[in-house]
C-alpha cells in the first residue's frame, strides 16, 4: 500500500480508497515518472524495505506481498528497474538488495534484479549463465521439493555472482563486509552438511598434482597454505627434494609460498619447534619471512625456542638492522635486550637509534646489551666503557671491564683500580686485576702491589693478605707481567713459598 | 594372425560384407552353418562376452582387422577398453555385437525416451559448450557456470518423487564431450548420492564429473572423433587431457581442488596403472575412483564412430570383471546396485528431445 500511494499519488491529491493495488498498474506508474530523482528515491525505499522484509518474514501475509512484489518487479521495464537499482544507494547496499530479492522475491523477479544490477554496476553476465539461472528461477514456480531446491540453487548462485563482482567501492569496508556475506552464505559454511565428505583431497595432493603438472595457481597457493597450517611442512620438503623433471618452477614458486610470513608464521607455532624444516627454508627466506621470527622471538613462551630463534636470527643472511631497531619500541624489557643482542651479532645500528639512549636504560639487562652493540661501534668503544664502569650494576661492569681486557686507555686505569682494590664483588675485583695484569703500566702495578701487601712478618718478611681468589689472581697478574721488578719479586718469592698451592703454581711467570 | 587376415580375403561372399553368427552350438556364415564349427568352444566364449555376431561391413585391410583382434581379445580377456585411446583402436570397417530382431546393429544400444522441458538439457549443453569455448580461449574456467550447470542438473535429478538420472546421447560425435561431461557429472551425483555424500559434496563431485575431460579442449576434433586406430603421436596426445585438465583447472583459481584432482586421476586404475605416471606414486582420491566408474560406464554405452554402444549389461559387466584392477570394488558395486535395483531412474535425452524442448 505504502508503495503503491508513493508510486502513484506522488505529488498529486490522491484519495487513498482510489489508489490501485494491482502491480502492473503499479509498475506502469513507476515505468512513466522518469527523471524525478527525489520520486525514485522514495521508491527506491519502499523496494528495498519490501526485498528485506520478504527476505525476513514468513506467512500468509508475507507470502502474498512476495507474489505483488514479484509481479511488480517482473512487470517494470528493464530500464526502470535499473534506474532504481542505481539509486539503491553504494555498490553495498546495491548489492544488498540483489541478495534480499533473490531470497525473498520469486526467482524470475530476483533474475530481473540481478540482471538490472550488473547493468548497474557495468558487470557482464555471460548469456550462459543466465539461461541457467533462468531455469532455476522457472523451477522455483514448481513443485514443492523442486522448487525449494531450485530457490536454493538461485539464490547460492546469485550469492556467487555478487562476490565475483570487483566493484569501484565509494565504501569499500561496507562492501567488504556484504561480499563477505555473500561468500559466506553462498559456500554454506555454518549450514550443516550431513553425509560423507572426500576427506583424501589434502592439500599435499594438490601440491603432488602441482609438481607433477607443472602448472601454478592459486590452488597450488592455498594447498601450499594448508600444507603449512596442518603441519606438513616436512612432506612438502621431501617433495621438493626431488622434483619431478621440468617442475623446478612450480617447486620454487611452492617454496616462496612456504617461506611467506604467514606460513612461517604457522611453522614456528609447532611445538615442538620443527627446527629441521626451518632451517630447511632459511636458504630460501625472504626479508619479509624473517619478521614472524621476529615476532616468535618477542612471544615464544619457550626459552629455547627463543635462544634458537634468536640464533638463526643473527645468522641471517640480510641486513634485518632495520626491523630489528623498529622493534627497540617494545615495551617489554626482554624484547628490547633481544633487539640489542640481534645489533651487537650484526655489528649494525639503524639510523636514528643511539646507543647511549639505551646504555642509560632502567633495566641493566637491557643496559647491559646496550653497551656490547656500542663497544662494537667505530668512535663508541671508550664511551661505552666509561659507561659500564660507572654503572652500579655488576653485570654491566663485567662487560666494561671484559672489554677492557683487550685494551685499557691510560686515563682508565685509576678508575679501574679503584674497582680493583674497592669493589664489594670479588668476581668484579677480580675482573678488574686482570684488566690490570695486561697493562704496562706502574699505576697498575702499584695497585697489585697494594693489593698484594698483607704487612710484615715479625721478622720483618713481606707477608701476603689471607689467600682469597682476588689475592690469587693478583700474583698471577703480577708474575705475568711484572716478575722482573724487585718489588713484584719480594711478592711472588712469598707466594712461592705458600703453603697453598694455587696460589704458589700462581707466582710463576707463564702460569695464568 | 597374417593366416587369419588372408583367411577373411579369401572368404568368396556375394556383396562382400561376410557376416558370422555364434550361437550355442552353431557358428553360422551368413546363412549357412558351419558344421566343421559345431560345439566350437570359442564361439561359445565369444558369446559369453557379448559378441553374438561379427560383421565385416566393406573390404577392411590389415591395420582395421588387427584392431578388430584387438578389440575382441579385450572382450575376452577384459583387460581395459574404457579409455578413449583404446576406444579410438577399434575398426570402423568391423562390427559385433548381440543379436536380437533384424536390424538392431542399426540402432542405438539405449532405449530412447521423450522428455519433458525441464528434463531436456539443451541448456546445459550450450552452457558447457561455452565453457569450453572460454576455456579454449584461456579465458579459465568459468565456475559459475559451471556450478550452475550442476545445479540445474541436480533440479533435474530430484524433481520427481525419485532420483532420475538424465543422460544425453547426441548423435553428432564431434558434440560426445559435452554429452559424455554431462553424463558423467549426473551419474557421479547419482553415485556419490548413493555412498551417502552430502549434498554440498555431491554438488562438487558433480562439477568435477562436468569438467573431467577439460583437457580435451586442447585436442583436435579430427583426433578426438578420428575412427581407427591412434597414431603414436595422436595417443600420446590424447593421454595428455587429464594433465592438461589439471593444469587449467588449477589455473582458473576458486575452489575447484576437487575437480582439478578429479580430471588428473581419472584415468588411473586402482592397481597404479592407467596414465598419467605418477612422479610421487599414491593412491587416487576416492572422488577420482568414483568419477572413473562413470566416465567409462558413460564411455561403453556411448555410440562413437568407430564402434557402436555398450548395452548397460555389457558395461557393468565390463566394470565388475575389472574389479581391483581397475576399479574400486565398492563403488562398482554400489552403481550396479543403484542402475540395477532401481534407487535411481536413467532417463535418456536424445537431440529430438533437446530441439522438442528448444521449440517448446
Amino acid at each position: 500500500m505504502g508503495l503503491a500511494r508513493a508510486a502513484i499519488s506522488a505529488g498529486t491529491e490522491t484519495a487513498p480508497e482510489t489508489i490501485p493495488l494491482d502491480p502492473t498498474a503499479v509498475a506502469r506508474s513507476i515505468d512513466e515518472r522518469q527523471g524525478a530523482e527525489a520520486y525514485d528515491q522514495v521508491v527506491v525505499g519502499f523496494i528495498t524495505q519490501i526485498a528485506r522484509e520478504l527476505r525476513t518474514s514468513s506467512g500468509a501475509e508475507t507470502e502474498a506481498l512476495r507474489r505483488r512484489t514479484s509481479r511488480l518487479v517482473r512487470d517494470l521495464r528493464p530500464e526502470t528497474l535499473r534506474r532504481i537499482v542505481e539509486m539503491g544507494g553504494d555498490v553495498g547496499q546495491r548489492a544488498a538488495f540483489v541478495l534480499d530479492s533473490a531470497e525473498g522475491m520469486s526467482g524470475e523477479a530476483a533474475l530481473d534484479v540481478v540482471k538490472a544490477a550488473a547493468e548497474a554496476g557495468g558487470q557482464t553476465i555471460s548469456h550462459s549463465l543466465v539461461r541457467m539461472l533462468s531455469k532455476l528461477a522457472a523451477h522455483t514456480d514448481e513443485a514443492p521439493s523442486t522448487k525449494v531446491m531450485a530457490g536454493e540453487a538461485l539464490r547460492e548462485q546469485v550469492g556467487r555472482l555478487m562476490a565475483d563482482w570487483t566493484l569501484d567501492d565509494p565504501n569499500p569496508e561496507s562492501h567488504r563486509l556484504v561480499l563477505q556475506r555473500f561468500a559466506t552464505a553462498a559456500r554454506g559454511v555454518g549450514r550443516t552438511v550431513d553425509g560423507r565428505v572426500f576427506d583424501d583431497y589434502d592439500a599435499v595432493r594438490i601440491v603432488k598434482m602441482s609438481l607433477e603438472s607443472g602448472a601454478g595457481g592459486p590452488l597450488l597457493d592455498r594447498a601450499v597454505d594448508e600444507a603449512v597450517a596442518v603441519g606438513q611442512v616436512p612432506s612438502l620438503l621431501a617433495m621438493l627434494a626431488s622434483p619431478p623433471e621440468g617442475a623446478e618452477a612450480i617447486a620454487g614458486q611452492v617454496r616462496a609460498r612456504m617461506v611467506q610470513p604467514a606460513n612461517v608464521s604457522a611453522l614456528l607455532a609447532s611445538e615442538p619447534l620443527d627446527l629441521e624444516s626451518l632451517d630447511s627454508l632459511l636458504p630460501f627466506m625472504t626479508p619479509q619471512g624473517y619478521e614472524p621470527l621476529l615476532d616468535a622471538l618477542s612471544s615464544s613462551q619457550s626459552r629455547a625456542t627463543r635462544r634458537k630463534i634468536l640464533e638463526r636470527l643473527a645468522a641471517a643472511s640480510f641486513d634485518l638492522s632495520e626491523a630489528v631497531g623498529a622493534r627497540l619500541s617494545d615495551q617489554r624489557w626482554w624484547v628490547q635486550r633481544n633487539m640489542l643482542v640481534l645489533l651487537e651479532r650484526y655489528g649494525r645500528v639503524p639510523a636514528g637509534v643511539s646507543m647511549t639512549e639505551w646504555g642509560a636504560h632502567a633495566d641493566p639487562r637491557v643496559r647491559c646489551e646496550a653497551i656490547r652493540v656500542q663497544l662494537a661501534m667505530p668512535g663508541e668503544r671508550d664511551a661505552a666503557i666509561r659507561a659500564a664502569l660507572g654503572d652500579a650494576d655488576a653485570r654491566v661492569l663485567r662487560v666494561g671491564l671484559a672489554a677492557l681486557a683487550r685494551s685499557c686507555p691510560s686515563d682508565l686505569v685509576g678508575p679501574v683500580a679503584h674497582l680493583a682494590v674497592s669493589s664489594g664483588d670479588s668476581e668484579i675485583r677480580v675482573l678488574a686485576v686482570q684488566v690490570l695484569g695486561g697493562l704496562q703500566d706502574e699505576s697498575a702495578r702499584d695497585a697489585l702491589l697494594q693489593m698484594a701487601d698483607g704487612g710484615r712478618t715479625f721478622f720483618g718478611r713481606h707477608r701476603l693478605p689471607p689467600r682469597t681468589p682476588v689475592l690469587v689472581a693478583v700474583v698471577r697478574a703480577l708474575a705475568a707481567t711484572w716478575s722482573a721488578d724487585s718489588r713484584t719479586a719480594v711478592v711472588l718469592g712469598a707466594a712461592r713459598r705458600s703453603s697453598d698451592r694455587e696460589l704458589a703454581e700462581a707466582a710463576h711467570p707463564g702460569v695464568r | 594372425m597374417d593366416a587369419a587376415f588372408e583367411g577373411l580375403t579369401g572368404l568368396n561372399v556375394p556383396g562382400g560384407r561376410p557376416t558370422f553368427t555364434f550361437l550355442e552350438e552353431e557358428v553360422v556364415f551368413g546363412r549357412e552353418p558351419l558344421r566343421e564349427l559345431k560345439s566350437w568352444q570359442f564361439g561359445r566364449r565369444l558369446i559369453a562376452a557379448g559378441i553374438q555376431r561379427i560383421e565385416f561391413e566393406r573390404t577392411v585391410d590389415r591395420e582395421e582387422f588387427e584392431g578388430f583382434l584387438h578389440e575382441l581379445l579385450a572382450r575376452l580377456t577384459h583387460t581395459t577398453v574404457g579409455t578413449d585411446e583404446a576406444r579410438q583402436m577399434r575398426s570402423l570397417g568391423v562390427r559385433f555385437g548381440t543379436v536380437g530382431l533384424q536390424g538392431d546393429l542399426d540402432e542405438p544400444v539405449t532405449q530412447r525416451e521423450s522428455t519433458t522441458l525441464d528434463m531436456a538439457l539443451g541448456d546445459e549443453a550450450d552452457a558447457f559448450r561455452w565453457m569450453q569455448t572460454s576455456v579454449q580461449s584461456g579465458q579459465g574456467i568459468p565456475l559459475n557456470e559451471a556450478e550452475a550447470v550442476v545445479w540445474s542438473l541436480t533440479v533435474a535429478m530430484h524433481g520427481q518423487q525419485r532420483v532420475v538420472m538424465p543422460l544425453l546421447q547426441l548423435k553428432e560425435f564431434d558434440q560426445y564431450t559435452t554429452a559424455h561431461s554431462l553424463n558423467v557429472s549426473v551419474l557421479s551425483m547419482a553415485l556419490a548420492e548413493a555412498l551417502g555424500y552430502g549434498p554440498k559434496q555431491v554438488r562438487a563431485v558433480g562439477v568435477a564429473g562436468l569438467l573431467h575431460d577439460i583437457g580435451k579442449v586442447s585436442i583436435p576434433i579430427e583426433v578426438l572423433t578420428k575412427p581407427g586406430k591412434l597414431t603414436d603421436q595422436e595417443r600420446e596426445l590424447m593421454n595428455q587431457h587429464p594433465v592438461e585438465g589439471a593444469r587449467i583447472i588449477l589455473r582458473s583459481g576458486d575452489e575447484m581442488e576437487l575437480a582439478a584432482t578429479v580430471a588428473y586421476e581419472h584415468h588411473i586404475m586402482i592397481n597404479g596403472g592407467g596414465y598419467p605416471t605418477l612422479h610421487y606414486p599414491r593412491e587416487s582420491g576416492t572422488a577420482s575412483r568414483l568419477v572413473h566408474v562413470c566416465d567409462v560406464y558413460d564411455a561403453l554405452c556411448t555410440r562413437r564412430p568407430y564402434r557402436e554402444a555398450w548395452s548397460s549389461d555389457q558395461s557393468i559387466a565390463y566394470l565388475e570383471s575389472r574389479v581391483g584392477l581397475e576399479f574400486d570394488a565398492d563403488m562398482v558395486a554400489t552403481f550396479v546396485r543403484t542402475l540395477r535395483e532401481g534407487n535411481a531412474q536413467v532417463k535418456v535425452l536424445t537431440d529430438e528431445a533437446l530441439s522438442a524442448a528448444g521449440r517448446a
